[in-house]
């Protein structure tokens, strides 16, 4: 228990940030849907200004943006993808920040197995997840909910809101097993920014030419609005692989990091 | 005596760069053991080997007769370990760290804590973030030694503390070296190791030149003299025995030393002297001479 609170303390600062990111995000894009809703005509004139691919890429071709749940999943897809910037952060962190803030051989001196302080961090950073996820499904409710004047589908509104956190734990176990793979880390952000937008790119391309094969490619495919939307529900041959591409990741990572040597400081 | 520590042929490579070849020796319960060699010979390699923070390319290594790779978490409940660089989590308070640090070994004892700290004179509410590296080091001692370990581990203790800090940090390795503890000392700087161990070995490019008592090795160092003759060097020091690496320059000549003492002052008894200093000859100056002696 004592590391896992040591390792709350030293990222609870992140997860209020972030937290308060994705919350605005979702706030200020819920308060231009009334206006979006009122005057569908301006808004289909808006759109058919854009080419097709761009729409497709960002998110808007198959729904209908003024319709709230069309709305959630144009919205969800930016907040999935600040959700996921955090998500590798942490993931990138858990096994590398002691030894970038130095403190590595402190806690690994300790009478404590390697994985016993893998596993303490990483329920701590679960815990830091599963909060900020009931925080943006209570939060966001309320306004979506008024947003809708009450015409709100409170499976669909869960099903966008559980995806950001599923996306999240896809990318913990890719950051956990990048993280013990690379010799020296110097900085998180940097790589944690270029894995995520590789990512997010692979699903932009995916979004335009439509390909199941890049499907698999990235977990921004796995969960899709419009496929949530027609199905109320997900995919579960990539909700599967989305779940097992955490495990196999968190697994593999632990079993290196049980055995990676700690480079004296 | 028992063997505490037991290392046997204990091999490291960092891909394909030299960490230690070879290394054997033994560290008997209750001695402290001291561990020296120049900096990049091996010494933090084979002290993190022990604490399993790296794992050997080949050989073994055991403590209290359990394997340090196998039972490495139950070997360290029984270690008190200060690194040669501290670095602790910036943002805690002293007293926090150290309570964290104590949590580990079950409840901690306050009035050692507190005990520790005033002998240290540690500032328990300070910010870690706002200690300077010396008071980084004292925090280290003191989290060391909380717990009272049955092994003290420390590499390269020293650096940083004042020298009035340094004599109560020996007093209290003493001290605890006599309520049973047994201590491996890692240094690079010898009158420090000569100070307080019984025994060393010597490490050099990764592999152990010698094991000794400190007592044989005392009678076996050089001191390093430098003599200025107010006239001429005295031409006696040529056929004197046991000089070694004479260096002249005008009136001063320098050169290392073996042998009895007396002989140097009665040679300079007679002339007029300038300036006489006698020094530890460094660790290096030391191994060139046990290479050469080997050679």
């Amino acid at each position: 228990m004592n590391i896992v609170r040591q390792e709350f303390k030293m990222t609870y600062k992140s997860l209020i940030y972030y937290t308060i990111g994705m919350l605005a995000t979702g706030y200020i894009f819920l308060i231009f849907f009334k206006s979006f809703a009122q005057d569908t005509e301006m808004l289909n004139k808006l759109l058919s200004n854009f080419p097709p691919e761009f729409k497709a890429a960002f998110g808007f071709a198959d729904v209908n943006l003024s319709e709230i749940s069309g709305y959630l999943s144009f919205i969800f897809g930016y907040i999935v993808l600040f959700g996921a910037v955090y998500g590798m952060k942490l993931g990138i962190s858990i096994l590398s920040e002691e030894t970038r803030v130095k403190t590595a051989d402190f806690l690994l001196s300790k009478p404590v197995k390697r994985l016993h302080v893998a596993s303490s961090k990483l329920a701590a950073i679960f815990i830091c997840l599963i909060l900020q996820n009931v925080l943006l499904y209570a939060l966001i409710l309320p306004a979506a909910s008024a947003a809708a004047d009450g015409d709100l589908n409170i499976k669909i509104y869960s099903l966008f809101s559980f995806s950001v956190f599923l996306v999240q734990i896809f990318f913990v176990g890719t950051g956990m097993l990048i993280s013990v793979l690379v010799k020296k880390l110097k900085s998180v952000m940097p790589l944690t920014l270029a894995v995520v937008f590789m990512f997010f790119i692979i699903e932009l391309i995916n979004q335009s030419l439509l390909d199941e094969k890049l499907t698999y490619l990235t977990p921004f495919s796995y969960f899709k609005g419009s496929d949530i939307i027609s199905a109320t529900g997900y995919d579960p041959k990539y909700l599967a692989i989305d779940i097992a591409v955490f495990i196999v990741f968190t697994l593999l990572s632990l079993m290196i990091y049980r055995k990676k040597d700690i480079r004296a400081v | 005596m028992q063997n505490l520590i037991e290392i046997k042929n204990l091999t490291k490579y960092y891909g394909k760069s030299r960490g230690i070849i070879d290394v054997s020796f033994d560290v008997l319960e209750g001695e402290i053991f001291g561990f020296i060699g120049p900096n990049g010979a091996g010494k933090s390699t084979t002290i993190r080997i022990l604490l399993s923070l790296i794992y050997p390319t080949g050989g073994s290594a055991s403590i209290f007769g359990k394997d340090c790779v196998k039972y490495g978490h139950e070997i360290r409940k029984d270690i008190g370990y200060l690194p040669s660089e501290v670095f602790y989590y910036d943002d805690m308070k002293v007293i926090d760290l150290l309570k964290y640090s104590a949590s580990f070994y079950g409840k901690p004892d306050m009035i050692r804590l507190k005990y520790l700290a005033e002998i240290m004179e540690l500032d328990l509410k300070r910010k870690i973030d706002d200690l300077s590296y010396g008071n980084k080091k004292k925090v280290g001692i003191v989290q060391g030694l909380l717990h009272s370990p049955k092994l003290i581990i420390l590499d390269e203790p020293t650096g940083g503390l004042d020298p009035l800090m340094q004599q109560r940090f020996f007093q209290l390795i003493r001290e605890e070296n006599a309520k049973g503890s047994t201590v491996l000392f890692s240094s690079h700087i010898l009158p420090e190791v000569q100070k307080l161990c019984t025994r060393v070995g010597i490490i050099q490019e990764g592999r152990i030149i010698e094991v000794a008592d400190i007592s044989a090795m005392r009678n076996t160092t050089y001191k390093k003299i430098k003599l200025e003759f107010k006239n001429e060097i005295s031409g006696e020091l040529d056929t004197m025995e046991g000089i070694n690496d004479v260096k002249r320059h005008e009136r001063e000549i320098s050169f290392l030393y073996k042998g009895d003492i007396n002989n140097v002052i009665r040679l300079v008894s007679h002339s007029d002297m300038n300036n006489i200093t006698i020094e530890e000859p460094d660790l290096e100056e030391i191994f060139m001479h046990y290479y050469n002696k080997e050679d």
